[in-house]
């Protein structure tokens, strides 16, 4: 068994040169960093005595030992409750601006990215599928996945009758669907895109789509160019 | 059997005709043990004077943090748990009334049929050494409600119904995905044709595009066979979604009943305001950096909570007489109940709504 500051200190000393006082020194100070409510005292206790939003930022302190430069961040308050997961995005961001450093933030909460994220890739099947700034994946979404995973989530400042869920479901990936993985689920699925596997396609400085819908565009775009 | 037992008693009344279920200040305590003899030294006070009514019909939400008491609170009503103190008056098909909290050993088993619960996660709640078909038909084979052969062709019957292929019965839970097998449980659920079905955290365990799908076959089904729903959940945006009338609940208590847009548009306990406000919208444009409401500390230890109000500690609006005295539940007007000291004078922020 050890307690949050044997398993934040491992890093400390591992990583630096540095005595085992200034050790306890520096996890205290970010104890302190994270919100931890009497983090001299804190360090001693053990994890399972914590609530679940404490335990989160003392993983948030672990994580941040050795200023780095990126953070990877995976699904980081899904087990939280909404209230303690507001203060968790909160303190991110702030601690983002602080370490100045990039986030990869690993979600399957759109609420959540709306909320934290800058830039957004959206995953389907081990592919990244279309990638843009948030304003752009959410406002204006071209990959039918996007846009049916936009559809199909209740919004709670919206009233609806009823929604509109992607059809089937994510396929094992050991029986991958030949073609673009997601054309036995897409809604606007042309016979090719059983068998050719779209490649990125550039629709703007920041927005890459994989679909065949936007290549055939571009290239029936040079095709028009070039005539 | 059920005639027995309400003659037996006092006739029971319920404040309003169209109510199907009325939970009068319900408790549930659970003792805290310690030593070889099991000395009870405290009490887990789970929930704790809970009270709210569901009409026939409709979709009352259950929401709160967790640990807040939901899920007691909905286990008692399918009294998978005895309740400590409290009424839980339920109308029968024929119009006469029952205390379910009353019932004991085995005048339950009628309402066994009646009042169901779907679980939260469909891989443990499905039993893996037993066909679907036996999952499904258990519960009619120990209540002798059906034949065998009415049992195959209900069984069949419901499994198209929840979108799955009949031949799928002889099949185990292992070869199912998780959406599956929740519309699996779901049709366990309804296999005895029931009139109120709990859904506890019904959706919570699924990806959002399955959640979807979920959410309309229970909205389909409701339709079809008449049900209520007492819908527990702690996401904000899928009770919003399906309920009718929502019941917010903090340490074992309910703060604030009301029906669903008016209780998103206009909050009248802090504790409210606080959960709408932590709620992340899908849209970058209404990003609330820096406006959202900060519940400073925990949440309190059910088995010692704060003096007073349960809530003043992380309340933004206390005053002396929060820490003192409980604030009672309220008729605010309108089917709006709040227990707040000051529920008419705040001036409390809700969702913004888009057209």
């Amino acid at each position: 068994m050890y307690t949050v500051g044997n398993q934040i200190m491992e890093n400390v000393v591992l990583h630096n040169r540095i005595s085992k006082k200034e050790a306890r020194d520096l996890t205290i100070d970010l104890l302190a960093k994270v919100g931890i409510p009497k983090p001299d005292r804190l360090i001693d206790e053990y994890p399972f005595r914590l609530s679940g939003g404490m335990r989160q930022r003392a993983m948030i302190a672990m994580a941040l030992v050795c200023n780095p430069n990126m953070l990877i961040a995976d699904e980081p308050t899904t087990a939280l409750d909404v209230t303690t997961q507001a203060n968790i995005l909160d303190l991110m961001v702030n601690l983002q601006e602080q370490y100045n450093m990039a986030m990869l933030f690993i979600t399957h909460d759109l609420g959540v990215v709306a909320e934290i994220a800058d830039d957004v890739a959206v995953m389907y099947l081990g592919k990244i599928v279309e990638t843009s700034d948030a304003n752009t994946v959410f406002n204006a979404p071209k990959h039918p996945y996007t846009q049916a995973l936009l559809r199909s989530i209740p919004k709670i400042s919206i009233r609806r009758e009823e929604l509109d869920p992607i059809q089937g479901m994510v396929p094992n990936p050991y029986r991958r669907p030949g073609g673009c993985p997601f054309h036995p689920r897409c809604v606007q699925s042309l016979p090719e895109c059983k068998t050719i596997t779209p490649t990125n396609t550039r629709l703007g400085d920041h927005h890459t789509v994989q679909c065949l819908l936007y290549e055939n565009l571009e290239s029936q775009k040079a095709a028009e160019y070039i005539s | 059997m059920t005639s027995q037992v309400t003659l037996s008693q006092a006739p029971l009344q319920m404040k309003a005709d169209d109510t199907l279920l009325e939970v009068n200040n319900l408790k549930k305590y659970f003792p805290i043990t310690q030593g070889i003899f099991s000395q009870v030294k405290g009490y887990t006070k789970a929930a704790d004077d809970v009270s709210f009514f569901i009409r026939q019909g409709e979709t009352v939400g259950l929401v709160g943090e967790s640990g807040c008491g939901k899920t007691t609170v909905g286990r008692c009503i399918v009294r998978a748990y005895m309740p400590t103190a409290g009424e839980m008056l339920y109308r029968l098909a024929d119009g006469s009334v029952v205390d379910l909290g009353k019932l004991q050993g085995k005048d339950i088993r009628p309402f066994r049929k009646d009042l169901r619960l779907i679980f939260q996660d469909p891989y443990s709640s499905l039993n893996p050494r037993m066909t679907v078909f036996e999952n499904i038909s258990e519960v009619l084979k120990v209540n002798k409600l059906a034949t065998p052969a009415e049992m195959r062709e209900r069984v069949e019957a419901l499994l198209e119904r929840v979108g799955l292929r009949s031949e799928y019965k002889q099949r185990y839970p292992h070869a199912f995905s998780g959406g599956e097998r929740q519309r699996i449980s779901i049709a366990r659920a309804l296999v005895t044709k029931p009139r109120l079905v709990v859904c506890d955290e019904a959706v919570s365990a699924l990806d959002v595009s399955i959640r979807a799908q979920i959410l309309n076959l229970l909205e389909e089904l409701q339709a079809d066979f008449n049900l209520t729903y007492l819908f527990i959940s702690h996401d904000l945006s899928v009770i919003r979604h399906i309920c009718n009338r929502i019941v917010v609940m903090y340490v074992g208590k309910v703060v604030e009943v009301a029906n669903g847009l008016e209780l998103y548009t206009n909050p009248c306990h802090p504790y409210t305001e606080a959960l709408m406000s932590a709620v992340p919208i899908p849209n970058p444009q209404a990003r609330k950096a820096g406006t959202r409401i900060h519940l400073e500390g925990e949440i309190p230890d059910p088995s010692n909570p704060p003096s007073g109000c349960y809530f003043h500690p992380r309340c933004r609006y206390a005053q002396d007489i929060c820490s003192s005295e409980a604030p009672p539940l309220r008729n605010l007007g309108e089917d709006h109940f709040a227990a707040c000291h000051f529920a008419e004078k705040l001036d409390l922020n809700g969702v913004r709504m888009v057209a």
